[in-house]
């Protein structure tokens, strides 16, 4: 390993120079490692093996059934409420398991949990109504159109519920750049 | 060009499709752990203390943090060991306490008991966990029909044939468009009802049981006029058997059960394909 | 004596005096198969096989020696009902292979053909140690007791079962180790081709106060140790029939300077055949045994190492035969084929064993002992 040569401290040895934390210079100087006492000394024939204590933990799963494990926990009884026994990938044939709406606990739902005051949905079908009560015939026809339309809606309606003078922000690129190249 | 021989054997007539038959083994697995001998059950509770006696020190300090209430509580609930004190005798040797802990002996943790108050409700996160009987009422009972009968065995369906007596469900092949897994098991939805949910171990046969009028026959005979019963294993997963006809009788019963059940020639003819366990 | 010392005393004097009050034993209600008869099956010493049998007893266990260390002894726990457990389980086992045994009994009793004769004995003989190798008091006997100068009444080599336990603790270590020396050493090839061990062959020489014991294979021996012939311990590990076996026991030298062919020549330094152990236990030849029995035939009379000077180390090698007749010969010539000898009488060679010899200071003694003339001193031969 290069050490570089110190010259100006005559009273140090060049190649024994450490610093006080025991690191040599050029090494990371960081707490993140915690710091170890020094290792009792295990003599000849004293050494045990690695037989941790452990405790026979009762474990009742979700449906009830119970299996004694062993672990280090301290604890004698636990229960689980979601293992092997209610996890639809383990139970192919259980149909009760599997939650049927994908949207159920998504970030649309939580949108409209948490914006669920203004009703915004509700806000554009009304209007829609009104106008659609002209063209009763053609609403069939136009069903898909509509779906497109309230979108655009409540995207302007969530637009303006933003504020205006909005400004979209350029995404893709690098984002962080040197100064020295953003000049160029 | 290399002359080819024929490596199937050469069969003078066809097997006539009524002469063959597909037989269902449906096993229902064992739900609990297998019962221990007497024998089984001391060794490994001394293999168990052998183990204690050599386990390290259980270190308090770092599931019960100095000071917490948890471990005040933990503190409270140990019977803490014999220290040596001077002057004292002690008849069974001084002893040698480290840390808490006797090291000549096992170490003892004791688990404090959270006090059930009155009022809680049975769905309780923290209830105790108290397992259900391995002997169930279909045990005391003696229900040969009931599938929670032996929870740690594993049983076997029996039909009672009217002429041939305790045997497995076999079913006639009506026509070559259906294999003979698929007559099994629409057999068997015909006798018990659709509710029964089933597995294959494989669409392979698992063996073959020979008849010659209604008698066993040994395995390697090739008489011209056998009924052939082809056994496909399975396992039921959910539901049970319910026959719509009230007279035919049937059992779950585990190896040694179907022993007495079943012709001296049948047991010895399927007891391979049977579990100990 | 201080006070406090004097308190001490006293409370130790209490305690041992509320101990001394007697402590039931336990009978020992534990027995092996029904059919189990042999002595040696059964540990002699009461307090040992109350121990064994029942577990470790209120007194303590017997083989710790101090009483402080008896009262502080603590038992496995859980093991007494494991042990208990296991020996009913065992005892049954024995209790069929007896039942086997008394099956094979009534076979053998009705055989004629002396092939099947000889398999089925060969069966009962693995019965009957299948039958006593499950006993703990068996196994405890074979650990704990001299094997090599056994006591007959508990551990007897006429037993199956401790022959065969003997011959698992020879394989172990001791027959590795002979047929290690026997190889490094140059012996086998140089006498006999190969040797395949059956027996444990055992040398002593009894007339030397250091040496008075049994002499590992490949040990180097001083002259005046060797001065005197050898006793040996044939100890057999098949099914042979003691009455009727007979042993021939030859002790070959195949470095002797021969300076007409610039080469080796082997030498009989001592033969005797027509050997005959009266059971497995009482094996052992040695002067008493060889000047009563009257049968022993001596092939020549035993000439001792007598190395000279300068002459690599010579190899002393005993091998045992088992005889199929009687051998009468007397040998005047030392030179000796071995080979040949083996070819023309049938012999087996069941067992060996090797010592080495070299020149050293005793050597002129043994050679007046024996009147034989003075050595020649070789040039000595830098390797």
């Amino acid at each position: 390993m290069f050490r570089p040569t110190i010259k100006s401290i005559p009273n140090l040895s060049i190649l024994g120079r450490r610093l006080a934390s025991g690191r040599a210079p050029g090494q990371a100087t960081s707490d993140s490692t915690l710091k170890r006492r020094p290792l009792k000394k295990i003599k000849l024939g004293k050494a045990r093996p690695a037989i941790y204590y452990q405790f026979n933990c009762k474990t009742e799963l979700s449906d009830g059934s119970v299996i004694i494990r062993r672990s280090q926990y301290p604890k004698d009884e636990l229960r689980l409420i979601q293992d092997q026994r209610n996890h639809p990938l383990w139970n192919p044939n259980r149909v009760d398991l599997e939650v049927i709406d994908p949207n159920a606990g998504g970030r649309i739902a939580r949108f409209k949990q948490k914006f669920s005051q203004f009703d915004i949905e509700e806000n554009i079908k009304q209007d829609l109504q009104q106008e659609g009560q002209e063209e009763s015939n053609e609403e069939a026809l136009k069903s898909e159109k509509e779906e497109e339309d309230l979108d655009n809606l409540m995207m302007d309606e969530y637009l303006e519920l933003l504020g205006q003078n909005v400004q979209e922000v350029q995404k893709g690129g690098k984002v962080q750049t040197k100064a020295s190249r953003r000049r160029k | 060009m290399v002359q080819s021989r024929s490596i199937t054997p050469k069969v003078k007539e066809t097997i006539p499709l009524e002469s063959l038959r597909s037989t269902l083994l449906l096993a229902r697995n064992p739900i609990v752990t297998p019962d221990l001998t007497p024998f089984e059950k001391v060794y490994y509770n001394y293999q168990e203390e052998l183990e204690r006696r050599l386990m390290w020190t259980f270190p308090q300090y770092y599931y019960f943090r100095k000071g917490t209430l948890s471990e005040r509580r933990f503190v409270a609930a140990q019977k803490g060991p014999v220290t040596k004190q001077p002057g004292v005798f002690y008849e069974k040797g001084k002893p040698d306490v480290v840390h808490n802990r006797e090291r000549r002996l096992k170490q003892e943790i004791v688990i404090p008991r959270q006090e059930t108050e009155e009022g809680s409700s049975l769905d309780e996160i923290n209830r105790p966990v108290i397992p259900n009987s391995r002997i169930t009422k279909a045990d005391e009972i003696n229900d040969i029909t009931s599938l929670e009968r032996k929870l740690p065995r594993t049983l076997y369906l029996l039909i009672k044939d009217s002429k041939l007596g305790w045997r497995l469900p076999s079913f006639s092949i009506e026509n070559t468009s259906k294999g003979l897994n698929e007559v099994a098991e629409e057999g068997l939805r015909k006798l018990g009802g659709e509710a029964i949910n089933t597995w294959n171990v494989s669409n392979t046969v698992t063996a073959v049981l020979k008849f010659q009028n209604d008698k066993l026959v040994k395995s390697d005979d090739s008489s011209s006029d056998l009924t052939r019963e082809y056994i496909i294993k399975s396992h039921i997963l959910s539901g049970s058997f319910k026959p719509e006809d009230s007279n035919l009788e049937f059992a779950w019963l585990s190896k040694e059960e179907l022993k007495d059940y079943v012709s001296e020639d049948y047991f010895n003819a399927t007891e391979f394909l049977l579990s100990d366990i | 004596m201080l006070r406090s010392q004097l308190l001490k005393f006293s409370k130790r004097f209490m305690a041992t005096a509320t101990q001394d009050s007697k402590k039931e034993l336990e009978e020992i209600t534990k027995s092996w198969a029904s059919n189990s008869k042999s002595d040696s099956f059964k540990i002699k010493y009461q307090q040992s096989r109350r121990a064994v049998l029942n577990g470790v007893g209120p007194y303590g266990p017997p083989s710790l020696r101090s009483r402080r260390a008896k009262l502080q002894y603590m038992s496995p726990l859980g093991l007494d009902e494991a042990f208990d457990s296991a020996y009913e389980i065992l005892k049954t086992k024995s209790n069929e292979t007896y039942k086997e045994i008394e099956e094979l009994d009534t076979k053998i009793s009705q055989t004629k053909n002396v092939n099947e004769l000889e398999e089925l004995n060969n069966l009962k003989n693995s019965k009957l140690v299948q039958a006593e190798i499950d006993n703990p008091e068996v196994r405890f006997n074979f650990t704990y007791h001299d094997k090599i100068n056994n006591d007959s009444s508990i551990i007897d080599y006429n037993e199956p079962v401790y022959r065969e336990l003997k011959k698992k603790h020879w394989e172990d270590y001791s027959q590795m180790l002979l047929m290690q020396r026997l190889e490094q050493l140059g012996a086998i090839p140089d006498t006999l081709p190969t040797l395949n061990p059956r027996a444990e062959i055992l040398v002593k020489f009894l007339n030397h106060t250091t040496i008075n014991r049994w002499i590992e294979p490949g040990k180097l021996l001083p002259t005046n140790a060797t001065s005197y012939p050898p006793s040996f311990k044939i100890q057999e590990y098949e099914n042979v029939d003691p009455k009727k076996q007979l042993y021939t026991v030859l002790v070959v030298n195949p470095d002797v300077p021969d300076l007409e062919n610039d080469s080796f020549k082997t030498y009989l330094h001592w033969g005797l055949s027509n050997i005959k152990l009266s059971n497995f236990n009482e094996n052992f030849i040695g002067p008493k045994q060889i000047l009563e029995n009257k049968e022993i035939n001596e092939i020549i009379d035993y000439l001792p190492p007598v190395p000279e000077k300068n002459i690599p180390t010579q190899r002393f090698i005993t091998w045992v035969f088992r005889q199929p007749e009687s051998i009468s010969i007397n040998l005047k010539n030392r030179d000796f084929d071995i080979r040949s000898f083996v070819e023309d009488h049938g012999l087996d060679a069941i067992g060996g064993h090797i010592w080495r010899s070299e020149w050293d200071s005793s050597v002129a003694k043994v050679r007046e002992l024996y009147g034989l003339p003075k050595g020649t001193v070789y040039h000595r031969v830098r390797k």
